[in-house]
């Protein structure tokens, strides 16, 4: 009887890891789609649905790196001209990243923060803003 | 009569060893000191040297807010000061450098940003036809010393 109780604890374990594994390999496929989208310029709707997925998962440390490298290496454009519609746009988007990072409070996202607002002219000035409430935001006491 | 010599004795002795025991007052022999006066004087506090997080996150943001509505040398030199204080904080704030996770690299990336902007407004004072001598002698100053920070 004992043992029977064992092997049945055993299996439900089993199949739950295996249910965990499928889910976070699922949703490690979601995040990557959604960066992937996200990395290319223009595709604004596309990006704002992308973003969604991010915006669900804010807190996960994936997210936030995903972010951070978002901002660093694919939104701060030297040649940003407000009256250039994809740049425009794609300044929207990073505006809506750094809303993202703000809710997570996360300290990694300093760096990319303090570029946006150090080179203030390569970007609209309501993602400079939103960068500066991002930097006022962060919990430095988080790990 | 054995036992009264001994007591006188006894009695003698005790007198004698306690005018010993007696402590004299010993008096200071040097005057007490007198205070000195502090006369160290208290440096002003001054908002462009404080390299805190929460001083130079103000400053720069009080700088860049006001470049936008002014650009004459005065405002260009507080936004160099502004970003030569950024590059100050990167060098002392380890602890929060270390939490933010930066790199060697990321630190090196956002020092040279911060040294491209001061450099960028100080070199356009020095050139200025029209700023104030006080004003482009600070911006020299400032130069130099943003080459060795």
């Amino acid at each position: 009887m004992k043992q029977k109780n064992l092997s049945f604890v055993a299996i439900l374990s089993l199949l739950l890891f295996a249910t965990n594994l499928l889910i976070s390999e699922v949703q490690n496929e979601e995040l990557l789609q959604a960066y992937n989208t996200l990395k290319k310029a223009g595709e604004y709707e596309k990006k704002k649905k992308a973003l969604e997925v991010f915006a669900k998962n804010y807190n996960n440390e994936k997210v936030i790196s995903m972010l951070v490298d978002l901002l660093m290496y694919n939104y701060d454009n030297p040649d940003f001209k407000e009256n250039d519609q994809v740049a425009f746009y794609d300044d929207v988007i990073a505006e809506e990243i750094i809303k993202i990072l703000t809710k997570s409070g996360h300290p990694s996202a300093f760096p990319a923060l303090l570029r946006y607002v150090l080179y203030n002219k390569r970007h609209r000035d309501a993602t400079v803003n939103a960068a500066w409430k991002a930097i006022k935001n962060i919990d430095w006491n988080l790990k | 009569m054995k036992l009264t010599n001994l007591s006188i004795l006894i009695l003698s002795l005790f007198v004698l060893t306690s005018g010993c025991g007696k402590k004299e007052e010993v008096k200071p022999t040097e005057s007490p000191k007198v205070k000195e006066e502090k006369t160290e004087v208290k440096k002003e506090y001054d908002p462009m040297e404080d390299p805190s997080f929460s001083n130079v996150m103000k400053v720069l943001r009080e700088a860049l807010d006001k470049e936008k509505t002014s650009q004459d040398s005065a405002t260009k030199l507080n936004t160099a000061k502004a970003y030569i204080l950024v590059i100050k904080f990167l060098n002392t704030d380890k602890e929060r450098v270390k939490k933010a996770g930066m790199t060697e690299e990321d630190i090196i990336i956002l020092k040279n940003d911060s040294k491209e902007n001061a450099t960028i407004r100080l070199k356009e004072i020095i050139s200025s036809q029209t700023a104030p001598e006080n004003i482009k002698k600070e911006a020299e100053a400032k130069l130099r010393e943003l080459s060795s920070l």
